[in-house]
């Protein structure tokens, strides 16, 4: 099963240059079936990376651009009337998809970014009393800017709680630029993609992670972490259960990609900052709660 | 996270208390110095104030060995001694930032404890220690040893017959730098002279003088105890001195007519040896105990630890020494005091008659008993007989045998102390130097005789004794003084207070005595009890070493019980270590055991199988395929292999 994952990973690599980690980190994500929040400045990639994973996954992709005058209905959709069965029918809004790319979250009004974060957290969407499900698998993969930019609405912690991981992108070091500019357009490339999923083979595969087994060793491990978080001194937000959870699904999706049905402590640290980045962050924004992270992981101690 | 905490405010708290022990013993200011240094680290801890840099705390050092010199000239003995290593701790304190310092401090608060440990051995001072000691070392356990306390009990217990067989093996023995003890230990300020107002001086303070044991002897009551100090022979009307006597030949007088009586007595850093009147011979170790004429007695070294002597009793032990033409000297006498002396000389032809003009001197005239006499000027005697008449024992001492001289007939002065407080849980006395008091001596009968001039003043003062006499308010000491039957209130029953204080005493006693009287001759005495039993008490001994060995062993066996992996993982640990290739708590195992195969490719295959069982058993939740116990047999000759290779 997870050879098809190890073909993703290659063959995404080849238009995301040189962001391996990154790259891997994100399919984890999708496997853990979590939300995923990208930060950084634009153009380093980021969108170019949602739209290869939609298109190697075979999941239905749709784009949000996010600005500031996008009104809910715009997300959602709305009921509009239909003179010839004098009735209103839904008319579906863009999120009605398995993969919506929500481009840069933090430039629409708090209230737009609401209806996109509720719609995360429960599957379904409600417009003027009825309710309609949303596809299976769904999943959101928002980009934002650095919130000292201005125009921007920083997400509330709350809301940040639904992305199961955080990524930076950073700049492509220079041997690597030189090779994108010399390169093909990615977008060509990402054009001529085709699947590597079979219909609902993805969705499978997202299953099996509940089978990887999570050793007394290291859901203790996990504990440890969320314990630090909680200590006197410690300056990051402290950590929830459910913080917990998420962070020992991420680590089962990351043993998955390892070809292992366990998970060992490598596992969770691979993916402990960027499950606990932007929530250790709060307010402080993502790079501190990565800093804070970081330190977490260093002053940890693994059950032996 | 909550044990830490723990950790270090216990070990803070046992600092402090190592520090207060010393504190009390040392001039003030050095203890404010050392409390204020732990304040101020509290301080900068707490409230981020301004910390002191090493060099200035270095500094202070220097500056404290200075001032320390300055106020003793010298920093042996027990005084400046305390007072350097205590200023020091404070100023360690202050330093104090990683685990050495850390280590420093505990080194200095076990010399602060053990110091204190080798200079007072009082009982009350074992709570404190041993909870000052433990913190200390259980600071010093490190923070990963899984249950801290019940190692620390295992310690503790395992140390246990080793200090009692050190006990037995090394008699208590007289440390020589422990000689000088300053100028404000033993404040039995006892000396060879009697000013006026010396005695009410000592009688001033309330601390333990010596604890007697007098159970064998017919001597029951606070009125017949006398202790003998000194006996002074020059007379200057109230003032009077010794005379330098040279010390008998010790002669040994054990005969049936006497009775033991058994004496601890106080550090004084003194010779004064305390011998109840009608003692003929005191023992202490062998060859310390000289007597001199009139039996007084002293030792040959100062008294820098407490004692414990004894006196050989006799019933009717008299001194019939011969009086010098010494023992009649007087001072000349002028004024009324010689007008009187001629007058007295004429109202009786014995030796007897005159004195009893002095007494009714004593008796007629309102002479007042008090422990503030107030100041006598140069014509002492006859401001004080015939003007103000206030006087404390020394005072009526002093003028009596002045007066008896002057009428012809042989007498001296004796300091010592009289009476006590009779603790009836330990049966033993205890004499405060509130007891210290004066009497005289006359020759008459060819025997000396004592007369105490303070029997006809303030008889009550002999009856109850001088703690519950000074108990009294002043006036009532004045009308109470000569009602010999008058009792305190609390006479009869006793107070629960009374009971605790009589008890704790007891208790203090029975200890001390307990670790005092081993010495050298208590240790031959034991050897020589065992005889012929020696080897068999030794075999003994051991066997019972061992059984108790095994009992701590098995009663402590720490209850974690490492699994076969942990066995692994430590093993590499250890052998990593060896190879500076560390783990740091956060580094996941198999990690690790990557990082020792990078550093040494000829341990891949088999660190590959160790990180496989280990990686299988504790993350898979599966047997592994190897078998644990070649596997360990495989590691080991591995190492040994490189171990060989790299000692070449």
């Amino acid at each position: 099963m997870s050879k098809k994952f190890h073909e993703l990973i290659a063959e995404a690599s080849k238009v995301v240059l040189d962001k391996d980690t990154e790259v891997r980190l994100a399919i984890t994500c999708l496997l853990a079936g979590g939300h995923l929040l990208i930060e950084d400045m634009p153009g380093v990639g980021k969108t170019t990376l949602v739209q290869t994973l939609g298109k190697l996954t075979g999941l239905k992709t749709q784009r949000i651009q996010f600005t500031i005058d996008l009104l809910p209905a715009d997300v959602l959709g709305s009921q509009i009337f239909n003179p010839q069965e004098h009735k209103f029918s839904f008319h579906a809004g863009p999120i009605f998809a398995q993969l919506v790319m929500a481009d840069e979250l933090n430039r629409a009004s708090p209230r737009t970014q609401s209806a996109l974060l509720q719609a995360m957290e429960e599957g379904e969407i409600s417009v003027d009393g009825m309710t309609w499900e949303l596809p299976k698998p769904f999943y959101v993969i928002a980009t934002q800017n650095p919130h000292q930019q201005t125009g921007t609405f920083p997400l509330p912690e709350s809301q940040l709680d639904r992305f199961l991981m955080s990524l930076e992108l950073n700049y492509a070091s220079k041997g690597t630029e030189v090779r994108i500019l010399q390169g093909e357009d990615p977008r060509a490339i990402v054009k001529r993609m085709v699947s590597l999923f079979a219909e609902g083979e993805f969705e499978g595969a997202v299953k099996n992670i509940e089978k990887v087994k999570l050793s007394e060793n290291v859901a203790t491990y996990i504990a440890n972490v969320l314990e630090g978080s909680r200590r006197e001194g410690f300056e990051g937000a402290p950590l929830s259960t459910r913080c917990g959870i998420s962070l020992a699904r991420a680590a089962k999706a990351w043993a998955f990609l390892d070809d292992r049905d366990y998970v060992r402590p490598e596992d969770v640290q691979h993916v402990l900052i960027p499950v606990l980045g932007h929530r250790l962050g709060g307010n402080h924004g993502i790079k501190r709660g990565r800093e804070w992270a970081a330190v977490l992981k260093k002053t940890t101690p693994v059950p032996v | 996270m909550r044990k830490e905490f723990f950790a270090q405010t216990y070990f803070s708290l046992s600092v402090v208390m190592a520090m207060l022990m010393v504190a009390v013993e040392v001039t003030p200011w050095v203890a404010f110095l050392g409390m204020g240094m732990l304040i101020w680290k509290w301080g900068t801890e707490k409230y981020h104030w301004q910390g002191l840099s090493r060099r200035f705390t270095g500094f202070l050092s220097m500056l404290l060995l200075g001032q320390v010199l300055f106020q003793y000239r010298t920093i042996v003995g027990q005084e400046p001694s305390y007072t350097l290593l205590l200023g020091l701790s404070g100023l360690r304190v202050m330093d104090y930032s990683n685990d050495r310092d850390h280590k420093f401090v505990a080194l200095l608060a076990f010399i602060l404890i053990s110091v204190k440990a080798l200079f007072s051995i009082d009982i009350y001072w074992i709570l404190p220690s041993a909870f000052a000691f433990w913190g200390i070392w259980y600071s010093l356990i490190p923070a990963h040893t899984p249950a801290k306390g019940r190692t620390l009990w295992k310690i503790f217990l395992l140390s246990v017959p080793f200090t009692v067989i050190l006990f037995f093996a090394f008699p208590r023995v007289v440390i020589p730098w422990a000689m000088s003890r300053g100028s404000t230990y033993g404040q039995i300020g006892f000396t060879e002279d009697l000013n006026p107002g010396r005695v009410a001086e000592i009688a001033g303070s309330t601390q333990l003088a010596f604890r007697a044991k007098i159970d064998r002897l017919p001597l029951k009551e606070s009125k017949d105890l006398y202790w003998r100090g000194s006996v002074l022979s020059a007379s200057r009307g109230l003032v009077w001195r010794a005379i330098p006597t040279m010390p008998n030949s010790a002669e040994t007088i054990r005969g049936r007519s006497t009775m033991p009586y058994e004496v601890a007595i106080e550090p004084t850093s003194q010779n004064f040896l305390f011998a109840l009147e009608g003692t003929q011979v005191l023992s202490l170790e062998a060859g310390r105990v000289t007597s001199l004429n009139h039996s007084v007695f002293r030792t040959n070294r100062p008294i820098v630890a407490t004692t414990v002597y004894q006196g050989w009793w006799g019933m009717h032990f008299r001194d019939t020494t011969e009086p010098t033409v010494a023992d009649l000297k007087t001072p000349e006498f002028k004024g009324k005091v010689a007008e009187w002396l001629a007058e007295a000389s004429k109202a009786g032809h014995t030796p007897e008659e005159r004195l009893d003009q002095i007494k009714k001197l004593f008796v007629e005239k309102k002479f007042v008993y008090t422990l503030n006499p107030g100041t006598y000027g140069t014509n002492d005697l006859e401001e004080f007989l015939f003007e103000r008449r206030k006087g404390f024992c020394e005072h009526f001492a002093g003028a009596y045998a002045t007066l008896a001289r002057g009428l012809g007939v042989p007498a001296r002065v004796v300091v010592g102390y009289q009476g006590g407080r009779f603790n009836p849980l330990g049966n033993f006395w205890r004499i405060a130097q509130r007891d210290a008091h004066a009497w005289a001596e006359v020759y008459v009968d060819k025997t000396w005789q004592r007369v105490d001039p303070t029997s006809w003043v303030a008889p009550l003062r002999l009856v109850i004794g001088a703690e519950e006499f000074f108990s009294l308010s002043e006036s009532d000491q004045e009308v109470f003084a000569k009602q010999i039957d008058w009792r305190p209130p609390s006479q009869d029953s006793m107070l629960w207070w009374d009971r605790v204080t009589f008890l704790m005493e007891d208790l203090n006693y029975r200890w001390s005595y307990f670790l005092m009287e081993f010495d050298r001759s208590s240790q031959d005495s034991f050897f020589a009890l065992l005889g012929r039993y020696k080897l068999l008490s030794f075999a003994g001994v051991c066997f019972a070493l061992l059984i108790f060995f095994f009992l701590v062993q098995n009663l402590f066996k720490t209850r974690v019980k490492i699994s076969e992996e942990q066995e692994f993982l430590n093993e590499v640990q250890e052998w990593g270590l060896q190879h500076h290739i560390i783990r740091a708590p956060s580094e996941p195992p198999l990690q690790y055991f990557k990082r020792v195969e990078n550093k040494f490719p000829e341990l891949k295959e088999v660190l590959g199988k160790v990180a496989r069982f280990y990686d299988l058993k504790v993350y898979a939740g599966q047997p592994g395929s190897d078998s644990a116990k070649a596997l360990k047999q495989e590691w080991k000759s591995s190492i040994t292999s490189i171990n060989g290779r790299g000692s070449d």
